[in-house]
């Protein structure tokens, strides 16, 4: 119990951290970041004056207060869900994101769960079943491991997406259908959405699931060869059971790493949205980038954050449930 | 046997706590072990005095005091008579050193034989000279020959009890007046543990070097040592010269430890008088810490700690068994029949 | 003790010793140097070879437009142009953008400042690493809690979301390469830092380290010196790794427009994420322009392919089991082994004939004839146990003692089929009687071998906390153990049997719900010889099951082993290098050295009247707890390596008593002093005069 706590506490500082530096970064970076911005948005020719006041005070520029007085100011908003406001879409930034999430949540989790789950049992097997054909994954997978989420986003689209040129097979633009399909709980916007979520999600567990199978695999050929798959061998135990002891022990550490894992897969997660145009935060943070809108990049930062944060608590309490010696570990 | 000369390495009186953590959640907090407590010991130049008792029993932290790799929660450390200064300087290296059990992780794996035994020369200011002369020297003393070949190999190209040699060379290279060995033959087949048990009686002759032989094995201390201490749960509780103390043991748990060795001529299966486990250093045990085990505890064990008894000449035992009935502090107490006689016939044999 | 079984059932250390210093030239790692090679060189070089400038416009053939498909007439977009790009030609290898710039060039070009920050980003991030996990790790303590702490919050924070807000802010930030390697590193150490950490805080604990403080070494120098080189394969591996990630990192943030274009003011350099973004944001991908946005796409991929291929052979050199895995998998399918799955069954390549089995031994369980047992195959194959022979008799406790290396766990593993490929049993027979009938051990096949383990032969090994699994409770453990074996037993049966399995090795029936990790390491062991003893086997193998124990515990757990060996009567085979032990606890005593048996007898027999050189040098190793203290010498030289055999027997360069014979002849195991001892040693032939050393009375023969 007391281990989870330990974690809490870390993933509580790094919230602060995150907090903090994205309240300090626009506040302290040197140079003028105004001037900076400003300049890349007229050389872009989509910052009205409107967009330069907004700049201006989301940097603190004609606020006339202490640092410490913003900081306080920043957290009070925080704690109210304040997060600010976005003048591209001339709506409070909390309200935006709340629109943005369930996409990106649906989509993390299935293609999170489905791959962890898929490629634990794929590397187990392969595993298993070493010295035998199954060992032509390994490079396959370390292969799709190097591939970039975006640019086999952009394959897929191009093969199998109805934007691209080959099989249009299915679509690949927006999160639905949204010249046909009002949004709302009825059959054809779900269809809709579903259908619209297949390319993405595909892409999400195609380039991270390799991560998984290798990971899995390597533990399992280190386990396999411990003690006590030898003594349950000895044992006569069926090779279900045999493989189930070895798997139950090789995933403990590829569960302590899923802290890298759903950092990388939500940092690739932002890209394959963006080739998708799919509704999710990593497309409005790429629009909202383009836009200069600072309120709008800091919230989803905040809110990105805190999404890998609780992934990661999850992470570590199916670690505790799964390994009693840091059940008691104090 | 009280010996005339003063002591090299001294150590009086030792205390060492490792702190754990205990408990759970925020309520955590961190506990004491007990790993050493008030444990005095001699060493003298010339003699092996050998540190016998199970694992866990503190007999590596003492020897790890004695060479200042920990600092000790109280007592001290007299080298020469001399408290050891703080901070383990050079000077108290040259003069102390150590062998480790696992000749495997005592070498480290990305360096050279040369460099494990030039490295003391040139830190301790002998490098001045022929750096390779020193070196082979150090491998002829401990029986590495040919000196050149052994020089550039690596650890792993060694067999076990060569991998030792070097490490005791290594320790040589200072010219120490101490060599604490830890445990430096468990880790070696057994038709080579001899050779090295041999090595140190010979610097033990011919360089007059002070030995402490930390080990689990009480045959290959009486094999070895002058003196043999016995440790249990942290403290001292028999001390002696090594041929008296396993001849006639005076404490119930060094009787125990010696009918539990391997011993092809004992002509019937041992009777073993203590079963059980050496209990937690977080709680040890009020009073004698061998009392839960001991077949002849009585109630003062249980409420206070035995005081060292010398049974006979440099023969020390912290058992209640030898003192006087009448010197016990409560009357309640007599000396179990069977206890009683049991020690009075071992003093008979005598 | 020196190796534990684990060590052994892998391979025999001696084996593994010529495989630790170098790289394994795996096709993986030899594939994935050329690839990286191959990029370096674009790297280095590509500024000079491009036949282009990257942004040099071919106005000539640059006139072209068309219409976006899908646009215009007959669709609900309004139409909508686009420069047409040139196709891959001789004058364009990879063709041409719609700004008519040479694609080929802009990848060349932009090898150079992706490699760039991906190296630059990772040789930061790595001396981050280092500075901080090396320091916390060496330092320990406060230190080490607050760096550690940093790491794990560095860690936690997703690194593109953080890298996309720095590079946000910090002005001009895509223009500078070197702030844009910078910002990556960042976000990149803490990984690798807490990878190092774990390793420096278990280097530090490795008795080498504590001997250079003991020899006075400063703390700079030992981390310097001492520790830093035996991280070298690991800082390399998360150098890789960063570096990976850099390159990823950079090309993410260029496709999202941070990372400088060349257009832009200040301009930025070339690179594939640039490339990738200025082909998607003007439609190349529904152009159909696949020659403009897939080569930097697919020079990413393959550069990290490539180093992910030598991260992996980087893997295998930190990891020997990795190695072995792969090792051995290759060289057994050379050798005509087909072994499909990691089931543990030491495969029989029978090359000489089966020898000729009669009849078994009236009391006879399981005999062992003429087994022989290789390490690896072909050439490399290093013999472990060469034309072994025991028999374990019912209610009879056979002794098998050796030095590390001598065989004897390999003999006793490979008899039941329990030892791991590259092992491979080359000669032999193995066969067990079981109250169904007599088994042929090496013809059995898996169905048949796993009716015959546990419930008639069980095993125990070493070291029981790696015996037991980790992750369930002992009662888990033996529930498993019984509904395989007892399916008839219902749930609570099972309960109760497991109950009183650990009653009868005096072990509290509550301890079911302990995991392992909770027990000590004698209730551990006292739990697998429940476990061993739960099927009521015919045969129990016990491979030193009290080496790891203090001798008390050894002694209760040696008593009670006797106590049911007399109650259950089975046959027990005893592995311990301890031969003082074994002379009090085994009827019989089998002596190995090499792999071979050299000397079988009575314990009584053995211990008073030894026949054979070794068995008297060995048993003159345990000093005495009686008598007189007297010098004693052990037994001169080493234990042989197994890859370097001397040759006749192997013990001829530490006998006094070697003969000429002895150095080319291989003495055979043959009677003497009637039929109840076997010796292999020359002097005693027949034609020599035995020392009187090894001619003392044998007092079973006095008996008699």
């Amino acid at each position: 119990m007391s281990a989870l706590l330990r974690r809490l506490l870390v993933y509580l500082l790094a919230a602060w951290v995150a907090l903090t530096v994205s309240f300090l970064l626009p506040r302290v970076v040197p140079g003028n970041p105004v001037a900076g911005a400003v300049a890349r948005a007229s050389q872009s020719g989509n910052c009205n004056e409107q967009c330069v006041i907004a700049i201006e005070t989301q940097l603190g520029f004609n606020v006339h207060q202490s640092l410490w007085d913003q900081y306080v100011n920043y957290w009070e908003n925080l704690l109210h869900g304040n997060l600010g406001h976005s003048w591209s879409e001339n709506a409070p930034v909390s309200n935006l994101i709340l629109s943005y999430l369930p996409w990106t949540l649906a989509l993390l989790g299935v293609a999170t769960t489905t791959s962890f789950v898929a490629g634990s049992m794929i590397g187990t097997l392969v595993a298993w079943r070493r010295g035998s054909l199954f060992d032509w994954l390994i490079p396959v997978a370390t292969f799709f491991q190097a591939l970039p989420y975006f640019f086999l986003a952009i394959v897929l689209v191009l093969i199998f997406g109805q934007t691209g040129t080959m099989l249009k097979w299915f679509p690949s633009l927006f999160g639905y259908d949204i010249f046909g399909a009002e949004p709302g709980f009825n059959l054809p916007f779900v269809e809709s959405v579903l259908a619209h979520g297949i390319l993405p999600a595909v892409t999400v567990i195609l380039a991270s699931i390799a991560g998984f199978i290798l990971a899995m695999r390597n533990q399992m050929i280190t386990t396999l060869d411990d003690d006590f798959v030898l003594v349950a061998e000895a044992k006569g135990l069926p090779t279900r059971t045999v493989i189930w002891y070895a798997a139950r022990n090789a995933l403990l550490p590829v569960v302590s790493n899923f802290t890298i894992a759903i950092s990388l897969v939500v940092a690739g997660q932002i890209l394959v949205e963006i080739v998708f145009n799919y509704p999710g935060i990593g497309y409005h943070l790429y629009d909202a980038l383009g836009k200069l809108d600072y309120s709008l990049v800091q919230g989803i930062f905040v809110v990105i954050t805190l999404v890998v944060l609780a992934a990661n608590l999850l992470a570590d309490a199916v670690y505790v449930a799964i390994d009693p010696r840091a059940r008691q570990a104090a | 046997m009280t010996k005339p000369s003063a002591p090299i390495l001294e150590g009086q009186n030792l205390v060492k706590h490792f702190w754990v953590k205990q408990g759970r959640g925020p309520f955590a907090r961190r506990a004491p072990i007990r790993a050493v407590d008030n444990v005095s010991i001699r060493l003298d130049a010339g003699k092996v005095t050998a540190l016998v008792g199970e694992s866990g029993a503190g007999k590596t932290t003492v020897g790890r005091l004695l060479a200042q790799v920990v600092r000790p929660d109280a007592g001290r450390v007299l080298l020469d008579g001399k408290p050891a200064p703080a901070g383990r300087p050079r000077s108290y290296a040259a003069q102390v050193q150590m062998v480790f059990q696992d000749p495997f992780a005592s070498l480290n794996p990305v360096h050279r034989v040369r460099h494990h035994l030039a490295r003391p020369l040139q830190i301790h200011g002998f490098g001045t000279g022929d750096v390779d002369a020193a070196v082979a020297d150090l491998l002829r003393r401990v029986a590495l020959k040919p000196p050149d070949q052994f020089a550039s190999k690596f650890p792993h190209e060694l067999s076990g009890g060569q991998r030792q040699r070097v490490a005791i060379a290594r320790a040589l290279a200072v010219r120490p007046h101490v060599l604490i060995a830890d445990e430096p033959v468990s880790m070696l087949d057994v038709s080579i543990r001899l050779g090295v048990l041999n090595l140190l009686a010979d610097l033990r002759d011919e360089e007059r070097l002070a030995i402490l032989y930390v080990t689990h094995d009480i045959a290959s201390a009486r094999y070895l040592a002058d003196t043999i201490s016995v440790m249990y749960a942290g403290q001292l509780v028999e001390s002696a010269p090594s041929e008296r103390l396993t001849d006639s043991p005076a404490h119930p748990y060094t009787q125990l430890l010696l009918s539990a060795a391997p011993d092809p001529d004992r002509p019937a299966p041992p009777h073993l008088a203590g079963r059980g486990a050496p209990p937690s250093l977080l709680a040890p045990p009020s009073g004698c810490r061998f009392h839960p085990r001991c077949p002849y505890a009585m109630d003062i064990c249980k409420r206070q700690a035995p005081p060292s008894v010398t049974v006979a000449d440099g023969h020390v035992s912290a058992c209640w068994l030898h003192v006087d009935a009448a010197q016990r502090t409560s009357s309640e107490n007599g000396v179990p029949v069977g206890a009683g006689s049991h020690i009075d016939k071992e003093k008979q044999k005598r | 003790m020196t190796i534990d079984s684990t060590t052994i059932a892998q391979a025999e250390p001696t084996f593994q010793r010529s495989h630790t210093v170098r790289l394994p030239r795996s096709p993986k790692v030899i594939g994935g140097a050329v690839i990286v090679a191959i990029f370096g060189l674009f790297a280095a070089i590509g500024r000079w070879v491009a036949p282009y400038s990257p942004d040099a416009t071919d106005t000539k053939n640059w006139v072209q437009h068309v219409l976006v498909p899908g646009t215009g007439p007959g669709t609900e977009f309004p139409a909508n142009y686009y420069p047409l790009p040139l196709g891959p030609s001789a004058a364009h290898w990879l063709g041409t953008t719609v700004f008519a710039q040479d694609v080929f060039s802009q990848l060349v070009t932009s090898t150079q400042a992706t490699l760039f920050v991906g190296l630059l980003a990772a040789a930061i991030a790595t001396g981050l690493s280092i500075f901080f996990g090396v320091t916390a790790g060496y330092i320990g303590g406060g230190t080490d809690e607050g760096l550690s702490l940093v790491a794990n919050v560095f860690l936690a924070i997703p690194g593109l979301p953080l890298l996309i807000v720095l590079a946000d802010y910090v002005p001009y930030a895509g223009s500078s390469v070197i702030l844009v390697a910078v910002i990556i590193a960042v976000t990149a150490w803490a990984y690798s830092a807490r990878v190092l950490r774990a390793q420096t805080l278990s280097l530090r604990n490795r008795d080498f380290v504590e001997a250079a403080r003991v020899s006075g070494e400063g703390r700079l120098r030992i981390i310097v010196a001492e520790v830093l080189p035996n991280l070298i394969p690991i800082v390399a591996a998360s150098f890789l790794y960063t570096t990976l990630y850099a390159i990823y990192a950079y090309v993410a943030i260029s496709f999202l427009g941070l990372g400088g274009s060349p257009t832009s003011s200040p301009p930025g350099l070339w690179n594939w994420g640039e490339m990738l973004r200025e082909g998607f944001a003007n439609n190349a991908v529904r152009g159909g322009w696949w020659w403009w946005w897939a080569p930097p796409g697919v020079c990413v991929a393959a550069l990290g392919t490539g180093l992910a291929l030598l991260n992996f052979g980087l893997d295998e050199f930190i990891n020997p089991r990795l190695r072995i895995a792969g090792f051995t998998g290759k060289a057994a399918r050379k050798a005509g082994i087909n072994s499909r799955t990691a089931t543990v069954i030491t495969p029989v390549m029978r090359k000489s004939a089966i020898p000729p089995t009669g009849a078994m031994p009236a009391d006879a369980v399981l005999e062992i004839r003429g087994l022989t047992v290789d390490y690896g195959y072909g050439e490399d194959a290093v013999h472990a146990v060469s034309d072994c022979d025991l028999v374990l008799r019912r209610g009879k406790v056979l002794g098998l003692a050796g030095e590390s290396g001598s065989g004897k766990t390999t003999l006793a593993l490979a008899a039941v089929r329990l030892l791991r490929p590259p092992a491979v049993i080359t000669a032999g027979a193995v066969r067990f009687r079981s109250p169904k009938g007599v088994v042929d051990m090496l013809d059995a096949t898996q169905p048949q071998l796993r009716a015959v383990r546990w419930s008639e032969i069980a095993v125990v090994l070493q070291s029981s906390l790696n015996a037991l699994n980790p992750v369930t409770s002992v009662g888990a453990q033996f529930d498993d153990l019984l509904r395989a074996h007892r399916p008839l037993l219902g749930r609570s049966g099972r309960a109760d049997r497991a109950g009183e399995l650990l009653k009868m090795v005096g072990i509290n029936p509550d301890r079911l719900r302990s995991y392992p990790h909770e027990l000590s390491g004698g209730m551990r062991q006292r739990a697998m010889i429940a476990m061993a003893l739960a099927l009521d086997p015919q045969v129990v193998i016990l491979d030193e099951p009290t080496t790891a124990l203090d001798v008390v515990t050894q002694r209760e757990i040696i008593e009670e082993l006797i106590g049911l060996r007399d109650r259950l009567g089975f046959a027990a085979l005893f592995i311990t290098h301890d031969l003082s032990l074994l002379v009090e606890i085994a009827d019989e005593i089998a002596v190995m050295y090499a792999g071979r048996v050299m000397e079988r007898a009575p314990a009584a027999s053995l211990f008073h009247a030894p026949r054979l050189p070794y068995t008297h040098g060995l048993l003159h190793c345990f000093p005495p707890l009686h008598g007189r203290r007297a010098p004693m010498e052990g037994i001169p030289g080493s234990p042989p390596d197994l890859r370097d055999l001397p040759t006749g027997c192997a013990f001829h360069p530490r006998c006094r008593w070697a003969l000429e014979q002895c150095r080319t002849q291989v003495p055979q195991l043959s009677l003497v002093d009637g039929s109840r001892r076997e010796v292999a040693c020359w002097l005693h032939d027949g034609g020599q005069t035995v020392p009187d050393e090894l001619a003392r009375r044998d007092p079973m023969l006095v008996a008699q």
